[in-house]
């Protein structure tokens, strides 16, 4: 009862054949780490968006820009934003882009 | 598994396929598991460690890069975890030491249970690079030198802490460490 094989089996051993149960805790664990981790990369791009459109107006009043002169400016981000919105609408349907404003007023 | 086929169901598995992966757990999860449940001394919780190891090593299979085997790989990923779960656990270990001492007493009446207590305790004071080397080697799963690619350190300190800590293993069990009786 001394050799090393008894020490091993004394100190813990695995079944010898592949458990299921222990692959599928395995492959919900990986599907649960990708999970959060897309949530945790989705979380950093929404703050970075918004810190960039809050980060817009002080800029623009700091290099001493007035509603007359950033008029045009802004007309044509507007035109782009309306584009891109149509576009997504047309490429992906509404129900996507719904489904992510409201994630996205969620705070998901 | 074959190295061929256990190559392939890598590249399968590198490019998302579940399915390669699960392969490649039920190819690995005993040696692994044996090794984690007697570093750890709780199979549920060396199991857990087991689960969590080989659900990083699919995220970061990219950087396997075929040199050690893909077992060895995978445990040196479950070593790192453990390390950083002992660190965390302390707590938790004194909770666990507290209630080995209770079993203790229950257990003196049984000779094969007080024995692996006193083997469990000879194992938890050992250093974290001796116990993982006796973890890996004594089942004889992994060989000495799979077992320094392991835990990245020198063969010779591999031997050295096998030799050592079989010694302290055999003097908790009452048995000479010359004659192995």
């Amino acid at each position: 009862m001394t050799d090393d094989l008894n020490i091993a089996e004394m100190l813990g051993e695995a079944p010898k054949t592949p458990d299921p149960g222990f692959r599928i805790d395995v492959l919900a664990r990986v599907g649960a780490r990708a999970r959060r981790r897309a949530a945790l990369d989705r979380a950093w791009r929404q703050i970075f968006t918004f810190t960039l459109i809050g980060a817009v107006f002080p800029i623009a009043q700091a290099l001493g820009l007035t509603w007359q002169s950033a008029q045009p400016l802004v007309l044509t981000g507007a035109v782009l934003a309306l584009a891109y919105l149509f576009a997504a609408l047309t490429i992906q349907g509404p129900r996507p882009l719904l489904a992510r404003s409201r994630a996205v007023l969620r705070g998901v | 598994m074959d190295g061929g086929e256990e190559a392939r169901l890598i590249g399968l598995a590198r490019r998302g396929d579940m399915h390669a992966f699960g392969r490649l757990v039920d190819a690995h999860q005993a040696a692994i598991r044996a090794f984690l449940r007697r570093l750890v001394g709780n199979a549920a919780d060396a199991d857990d460690l087991s689960q969590e190891a080989f659900a990083r090593t699919w995220e970061v299979l990219e950087r396997y890069d075929g040199r050690s085997s893909l077992r060895t790989f995978i445990c040196g990923v479950a070593f790192q975890y453990w390390r950083r779960a002992r660190r965390a656990g302390a707590r938790r270990q004194a909770r666990e030491d507290a209630y080995a001492e209770l079993s203790d007493t229950q257990t003196q009446s049984d000779p094969r249970m007080a024995r692996r207590l006193a083997l469990r305790r000879a194992m938890e004071e050992l250093p974290e690079d001796q116990r993982a080397a006796l973890a890996l080697c004594l089942g004889q799963d992994f060989t000495h030198q799979e077992a320094a690619e392991v835990l990245n350190l020198p063969l010779g300190t591999v031997k050295s802490h096998i030799n050592r800590g079989r010694a302290r293993l055999q003097a908790a069990l009452g048995v000479s460490a010359e004659t192995g009786q």
